[in-house]
């Protein structure tokens, strides 16, 4: 026999532990997976793209030209953060400060963004351990600031900020994880109620026997009704 | 001789017996005022209550003034394991075996209206020739002459095709299937087995159903009970 919206329904309802005990299962299991989730610490230095020798050093004042070559310098040389040169250099610089942090692992470490249409850019450092992303961040923006004057020849880009906190953030928040806990275990619920009906074969309900055609049903109740 | 006097127990469960007037006025609906004689009650497979509700559906028509006779036409259940075992008493069996003539078979109860046929005394190992026979037909009309309803218990549906004959052979047919327990591919097997011998099947009676179940489909099921409370609330006040 076919299950209706209406019989699954009540069949739902009768069988309603099923859904809180599974809908608790889940909550649960939300909340266990949500202690277990590790948080990422990042630092983030900005450094901004100006010819420093000109407008600092001699005092001249910065041109439109000057700006639109800064501008075309954090273009072009954004992805040279992530290279293994500065990643090697300040891997030096963090070892003179008693951090060993392999080259490798700045590089993982290490991402860069910049704000749009402008000389300004973003290095942010990000791993699991806190207490190394801050002096990573400051080595590597150090280490940027070194390579791009070995290649252009001019203090192009300086550190505007240095990193200066270190920020937690979990991938998924924990009354998310609890509300999803929630969610899966009632649906997990539901599903387990819609199988138990499928694989039923006896008459539970009336509802079991209502939609055979043409037969009226009568009920005789069981002797200790009052 | 005739039969000894056979005590039968009466439902005093008023929700119960108000079930049972529900059948009685079912059998009455649709019949033009011309009411079936012989009622033939079904079940879908053993131990679903259908001896106690065929003797309380009896019971319910004596106690409405009708003169009934119940029948136990369980054919393949043995004598000890029987509800209604009246001892040394001859009955449907032995009647049709020609052991015993009709006023012989016949025992009295507690209830005016109401006799019983046992089953009897004669093991008979082809009871479907003897439904079939002449003398089953002559009993039949006779018991009708006699009585105002005929109430036929037969074996489970899916024991033998005893209950078939029966079944084919009365004005109306109740089938029993129980809550918990009868299946329901069962019920709509049976169902369609005796569309198939055009019997006529007033409809499913479900037995044993809890208390919640009951209340569900009976919308007023408080009626009385609310009737009683309002009533002892008056009381109280005066």
């Amino acid at each position: 026999m076919d299950i209706t919206v209406m019989s699954f329904y009540k069949a739902a309802i009768k069988k309603i532990w099923i859904i809180i005990v599974c809908m608790i299962a889940g909550l649960s299991t939300g909340f266990v997976l949500s202690r277990r989730t590790t948080a990422s610490y990042t630092s983030r230095a900005t450094l901004i793209s100006l010819d420093i020798q000109k407008t600092v050093i001699f005092g001249d004042i910065a041109t439109m030209e000057d700006l639109a070559i800064s501008k075309r310098v954090i273009t072009d040389f954004t992805d040279i953060v992530s290279s293994y040169r500065v990643a090697a250099l300040a891997s030096e610089l963090l070892s003179e400060d008693g951090y060993d942090i392999s080259p490798e692992m700045l590089r993982a470490m290490v991402s860069a963004s910049k704000l749009q249409d402008s000389a300004i850019l973003y290095l942010s450092m990000s791993s699991s351990n806190p207490d190394i992303v801050l002096p990573a961040a400051n080595a590597m923006s150090d280490a940027y600031v070194t390579v791009i004057k070995d290649i252009m020849g001019s203090h192009y880009v300086s550190v505007l900020d240095e990193a200066k906190d270190v920020i937690a953030s979990y991938g998924v928040s924990t009354s998310t994880y609890l509300i999803i806990g929630l969610t899966s275990g009632m649906l997990f619920g539901v599903a387990i109620i819609y199988f138990m009906i499928i694989l039923d074969k006896k008459i539970r309900t009336i509802d079991d026997i209502a939609r055979i055609p043409n037969i009226k049903i009568f009920l005789i109740p069981n002797n200790s009704i009052k | 001789m005739q039969n000894p006097s056979l005590e039968l127990y009466q439902n005093r469960n008023q929700i119960i017996q108000d079930a049972y007037d529900i059948l009685i006025a079912n059998l009455y609906l649709n019949s033009n005022g011309n009411p079936p004689k012989t009622i033939c009650i079904i079940g879908c497979e053993p131990n679903v209550g259908k001896t106690t509700v065929s003797i309380n559906l009896a019971i319910a028509l004596a106690l409405s003034n009708w003169k009934v006779v119940f029948i136990d036409c369980d054919t393949r259940k043995k004598a000890d394991k029987k509800r209604l075992a009246v001892e040394s008493s001859s009955g449907i069996s032995d009647y049709l075996a020609e052991e015993a003539e009709y006023e012989d078979i016949l025992t009295e109860t507690n209830h005016s209206n109401l006799t019983v046929i046992p089953y009897g005394n004669k093991w008979n190992k082809n009871p479907i020739g003897l439904l079939y026979s002449q003398r089953f037909n002559d009993l039949s009309a006779k018991l009708s002459k006699d009585y105002d309803f005929i109430v036929f218990d037969t074996p489970p549906w899916d024991s033998n095709a005893d209950a078939s004959v029966i079944a084919s052979k009365c004005d109306r047919t109740f089938v029993i299937a129980e809550i918990n327990k009868t299946c329901k591919a069962d019920l709509q097997k049976t169902l369609s087995q005796l569309k198939t011998i055009n019997a006529n099947v007033i409809g499913v009676i479900l037995n044993k159903v809890n208390k919640s179940e009951y209340k569900n489909y009976l919308g007023s099921y408080n009626y009385f009970k609310e009737k009683k409370r309002r009533k002892n609330i008056i009381k109280s006040k005066k």
